[in-house]
């Protein structure tokens, strides 16, 4: 979805980790906030301590006790070759959150270098370079992924790439748009005519504006991202065998769905509060960073 | 106008060029022999063959562009690996299955969302709006193949309520609706949330507007001011939602499809990945985003035609 | 948007409207001659009217089958499930009883094979029609059908099952002598009563060609072939001119359903009116009294192939240590809710060449990890192919766990169903493969694909034994049940000292169908559509 990001004024001057705390405290003191940054917090210590966590090996089989509801030595039941359920759950956040933030980095950086050339250069490089975003914004991106999986094969580092390009765009354009506006600000011109190098300008003057916009997309794109990879390898294309992603286990859930209903509620348990969470979270942390947009008519 | 839906249309088909060229060239941008990479461990000499004709593999990559963009223009999208049937044939058995299933989560969708949308900015702030706001981000956030499981779990399964796979005959409507309840609640759960979030925002917005206040000031009956203008002003956002909208549901419409073994252009594209029948997966992916250009099209050139209307009726207010 | 932006975009408009109207691609829009959709066969639209004339409403069967079909050419058939649909279509000149190992006459009025077994007089039933108007079958079709097995060109890849042919010879309109070159027991229990003893029509094989015959079949049998829609549907309707007694349905629909729990759903609510199920969902049928259900144990294997050229499998005793790695019955567990018959050897029980005292080995970790030592590897990485469905799956990830444990890891390549079959030649390159074989009921049919000429085909060992193949052939010739059992268990012990194969199990079936519905069934697991008929 298209995104208009208004220019972003600087802060005034403070301690950069002083600031960060501050805008962490705004975000906890809001309600959805601190949900948010609860499930956040969590999944990150899950996706930190998972081997100390689990009360098995997210492989370990049992095949006696396979398909069970929860139990006394199974919390969450079993899937249908015995594995612990909530050991895979927890294993699985290092999968979703591991394919995930070097997605949206990868998108993030990838974006950031065609954003600034597009909106840096102007002219004919930047047309090219936006008919060329609009293009690949074209297709739905699940569509897209499918495509290039067909010819690249499933695999996790196939799937980061494929996250990679679809998410690209989106950030192309918001860096594109922050640059157009930096340029025309009279402070920038009177630099330039007094002989700044384009390097000082991107560093002193472009970026730092732009990272909140970008924090803001990052944060949002996130789950986005989780819900790719899981939907990828629900469908088969994304991690393989044993890697215990939460799209594998709903996979594996759904074809034996009226023998348990196990593994299909948990894992989708799991995926509906990660997105929750970061969603929620991201959208505070833009609630509190440009108050602007908060009840604008973003989608 | 005229020129704008020319700027739009002229932009819109040039997109659409570029997306043909890219998948015409596609499978030269992977590393290695790009009949291999089609056919994967599928190559046997027969198949190997098969696919330098039919892709026309050994014409140097322009001409392979050229022809693959003329013919598609004329409907001609290849032909399947395995049986030989036109692709485009086999994309047209599939396509009305996933259409009337957009169709319908658009409908439930703003069925549901729009009232959602205006029942909480009627009530700002109260537990009310601040319920809908809540369930409105639980739905933003709940992936659809997430929803569509849970749904066939709860209806499908554990109540046998409603029929869990295929979807019916097109020649037998009550039927073929009933299959589509499921698949189609699961996509529209998405935008229900999105739906309220903005109609809210924007009739809300409307409803505080100097020139709706001034009409209450004159003493018009509430709802009329109301329906006449908050809402007009509630649905264009919707319509600018829809382009976006059709793209995020064709996606979502591939897992549906999956979960539901619906036949449609998702479960197509999909099971021919599977089998690595390559003609399908580019002919479907190329409908999938012509289709998402085009509604993009047209949900941009509606936004336009009734935002200008708008600000008339506003001037003579 | 600058204005030489919108000049591009106005030319791109102008080029594609150029396009679309004028510029034609240099190669024609017509595929080449590979195969193409059925041409005039097609059914009508799609929607399910009914296809006579008024009262009425046609009687249709509806059957579930587990995959779709390939060819339906029975020199080529990759699967039975190419069999079972052509079994409707096409006849032999015998074929054995529905639901029995009976055989029967069917085409045949009269035959008779000679006592030194080379020549098999017969004659052929008068007036019988080929669908789609063929014409009448003659003793010239017979030649036809069964001669085109031996042709170089053809290179069928069932031509064993004719190989001692030496040619038929045409004594009359309807008669005619089958001439061997040498005695052949296989004939009479998997060449003559199944497929490759079928009469097709000469006149459509010569016209149509094996490829658009193989996709759209003539025979004599009661139902001809209407249309296959890929994935979806294969339709047959009754042959109005057979030459039998007629069947009770009007049609027959076939779906191929290949998720299990989607055929499950599909025969409760009663979308498909027989069908196969897995041992998951099996039990919730027979407590159902609205269906009945069959367990059908077969004679099709399973096994883990591993292949002789992988330079990391050349070890005998690394191929051993794998043997002693895995445990069948929990792969069985695992993948056939334990519901399979486990299989020591590649002959099921009660065939001729049944092994009883093959030797079924239990899972020992610790002597698998001592074999690789004294093979002197360490941290072994393996890739194991299989398809994609679910039991193979489970397979082959409990298959992952256990060889874990020993100190292999394991790779698993995921292959869509269909592109399995064409994985032939590439299986060179691969090491551990989970296959399952369908087979027929001769020894000789389940052999055969493992010798020298079917490496880089159906060998997927890749072990290729001379002696083996003269004590096969030697097999073949042999009229004598209990000499040839024998012969046959000497090839089966080459075969496990080879330890290229890893016996898993024997395929059960388990069927249901409406309660009102018979379906019979072959000992095999074969279901006969066009003799199912209404209680």
């Amino acid at each position: 979805m298209t995104t208009t990001v208004a220019p972003f004024t600087t802060a005034p001057a403070r301690p950069a980790s002083s600031r960060r705390l501050a805008v962490l405290y705004e975000v906890a003191r809001r309600p959805s906030g601190l949900f948010g940054l609860i499930i956040v917090v969590g999944l990150i210590i899950v996706l930190v301590f998972a081997p100390v966590l689990a009360p098995y090996d997210d492989a370990k089989q049992d095949i006696k006790n396979r398909l069970q509801g929860p139990s006394a030595s199974y919390w969450l039941g079993t899937d249908h070759l015995g594995r612990d359920l909530l050991s895979r759950l927890i294993f699985g956040t290092r999968v979703a959150l591991g394919t995930a933030f070097p997605s949206v980095l990868g998108a993030l950086f990838g974006g950031l270098i065609l954003g600034l050339i597009a909106g840096y250069a102007g002219g004919n490089v930047d047309n090219v370079i936006l008919v060329l975003t609009d293009s690949m914004q074209a297709f739905p991106a699940v569509i897209l992924a499918l495509a290039l999986l067909a010819l690249l094969g499933p695999s996790s580092t196939n799937v980061i790439l494929v996250i990679i390009i679809a998410f690209m765009p989106g950030y192309a354009r918001v860096v594109r748009a922050q640059v157009l506006s930096v340029k025309e600000n009279p402070f920038v011109e009177a630099e330039r005519s007094l002989g700044a190098s384009n390097g000082r300008i991107i560093f002193v003057h472009i970026l730092p504006n732009i990272l909140a916009p970008l924090v803001i997309l990052l944060a949002m794109d996130l789950p986005s991202a989780i819900t790719f990879e899981a939907g990828l390898s629900f469908l088969g294309l994304g991690v393989k065998p044993p890697t215990p992603s939460w799209g594998v286990i709903l996979a594996d859930g759904f074809s034996r769905i009226r023998n348990s209903p196990w593994p299909v509620l948990w894992a989708g348990l799991a995926l509906m509060l990660t997105t929750l969470g970061f969603t929620l979270f991201g959208e505070t942390l833009r609630d509190v960073l440009d108050p602007k947009l908060a009840g604008s008519r973003r989608a | 106008m005229f020129y704008y839906v020319l700027k739009r249309l002229g932009m819109t088909l040039l997109v659409a060029l570029i997306a043909m060229v890219f998948l015409a060239s596609m499978v030269h941008f992977i590393p290695g022999d790009p009949v291999k990479v089609i056919l994967g461990p599928r190559a046997s000499e027969t198949l190997s063959q098969r696919v330098r004709e039919e892709m026309e593999i050994e014409l140097p990559i322009p001409v392979q562009i050229f022809n693959f963009i003329s013919r598609a223009v004329r409907g001609n999208l290849g032909r399947d690996f395995v049986s030989g049937v036109p692709v485009t044939r086999l994309i047209s058995q599939a396509l009305p299955h996933t259409l009337a299933l957009a169709v319908t989560s658009m409908a439930l969708a703003g069925l549901v969302g729009i009232p959602l949308g205006v029942y909480s900015a009627t009530r700002p702030n109260t537990w009310a709006d601040r319920l809908t706001g809540i369930l409105s981000v639980a739905c933003i956030t709940l992936p659809s193949y997430v929803a569509g499981l849970f749904l066939l779990l709860l209806f499908a399964v554990q109540l046998g309520l409603m029929p869990a796979i295929g979807a019916g005959e097109f020649s037998n409507p009550p039927d073929y609706l009933r299959h589509l309840i499921l698949p189609s609640t699961a996509l529209a759960i998405t935008w229900i949330g999105y739906l309220a979030r903005l109609v809210r925002a924007s009739v809300l917005e409307v409803l505080n507007a100097n020139y709706i206040r001034t009409a209450f000031a004159f003493g018009l009956r509430e709802r009329l001011i109301f329906y006449k203008y908050a809402l007009k002003n509630a649905i264009i956002p919707t319509i600018a939602i829809f382009g976006v909208g059709i793209g995020n549901l064709l996606g979502g419409a591939i897992f549906v499809e999956v979960i539901f073994s619906r036949p449609g252009l998702g479960r197509l594209i999909f099971d021919s990945i599977a089998s690595r029948n390559y003609p399908i997966v580019r002919g479907g992916v190329l409908v999938a985003a012509l289709l998402f250009v085009f509604a993009n099209l047209l949900a941009d050139l509606s936004y336009h035609y009734l935002d200008p209307r708008i600000q008339a009726e506003e001037a003579r207010a | 948007m600058n204005k030489t932006f919108r000049l591009i975009s106005i030319l791109a408009v102008l080029s594609l409207v150029v396009v679309a109207c004028g510029g034609g691609g240099a190669a024609p829009t017509e595929a080449p001659a590979a195969t193409q959709a059925p041409a005039a066969t097609q059914a009508p639209a799609p929607t399910q009217a009914p296809t006579q004339p008024p009262a009425a409403e046609p009687k249709i069967l509806k059957i579930r089958m587990h995959s779709d079909i390939n060819n339906l050419d029975p020199a080529f058939w990759p699967s039975s499930t190419d069999e079972m649909v052509m079994d409707n279509i096409g006849q032999g000149l015998v074929q054995y009883k529905p639901g029995t190992w009976e055989v029967v006459n069917v085409l045949a009025d009269e035959i008779k094979q000679s006592d030194d077994g080379l020549t098999i007089d017969f004659k052929l039933k008068e007036g019988i029609q080929f669908q789609k108007g063929y014409g009448e079958m003659t003793a010239e079709d017979v030649k036809f059908s069964y001669e085109r097995f031996l042709d170089e060109a053809l290179n069928a890849p069932y031509r064993g099952d004719w190989a001692p042919l030496d040619h038929v010879e045409v004594t009359g309109k309807y008669t005619g002598q089958i001439i061997l070159k040498e005695p052949f027991a296989p004939l009479w229990t998997t060449t003559l009563p199944l497929g490759s003893g079928m009469v097709l029509s000469k006149k459509a094989l010569e016209e149509l060609g094996p490829e658009k015959f193989g996709q759209s079949p003539i025979g004599t049998g009661p139902y001809e072939f209407v249309e296959w829609k890929p994935k979806e549907k294969i339709t047959l309707k009754r042959f109005e001119g057979y030459w039998g007694d007629p069947s009770e349905w009007d049609e027959i629909h076939i779906f191929p359903i290949v998720e299990d729990s989607a055929a499950a759903v599909a025969l409760e609510s009663g979308d498909v009116d027989f069908g196969r199920v897995e041992p998951i969902d099996f039990d919730r049928f027979t407590t159902n009294s609205a269906f009945t259900t069959q367990a059908v144990s077969g004679i099709d294997y399973e096994w883990l192939n591993l292949n002789y050229e992988s330079p990391k499998l050349k070890d005998a005793k690394v191929r051993e240590a794998i043997r002693y790695a895995i445990d069948v019955p929990s792969i069985i567990e695992a993948a056939h809710e334990g519901k399979w018959q486990r299989a020591c050897a590649m002959i099921a029980p009660g065939q001729v060449g049944y092994w009883a005292d093959a030797p079924c080995y239990e899972r020992d970790a610790a002597k698998a990890q001592s074999l690789l030592a004294e093979a002197g590897v360490s941290n072994l990485e393996l890739t194991l192919t299989t398809n994609n469905s679910e039991p193979f799956q489970a397979a082959a990830q409990v298959i992952q766990a256990q060889l874990a444990e020993v100190g292999i890891t394991v790779d698993i390549e995921t292959v869509d169903d269909a592109t399995f079959n064409d994985i032939g030649g590439h299986v060179k390159t691969r090491d551990l493969t989970l296959v399952s074989y369908s087979t027929n009921p001769d020894p000789s049919w389940s052999t055969v694909w493992f010798l020298c000429d079917q490496v880089d085909q159906w060998n997927w060992t890749y072990y290729c034994n001379p002696e083996l193949d003269e004590l096969n052939a030697q097999a073949a010739k042999e009229l004598d049940p209990a000499k040839r059992t024998d012969l046959y268990v000497q090839v089966q012990k080459i075969w496990d000292e080879a330890a290229v194969f890893d016996w898993i199990s024997y395929r059960s079936f388990f069927y249901v169908s409406r309660a009102d519905l018979v379906m019979p069934i072959q000992p095999n697991g074969r279901w006969v559509a066009w003799a199912a008929h209404s209680k």
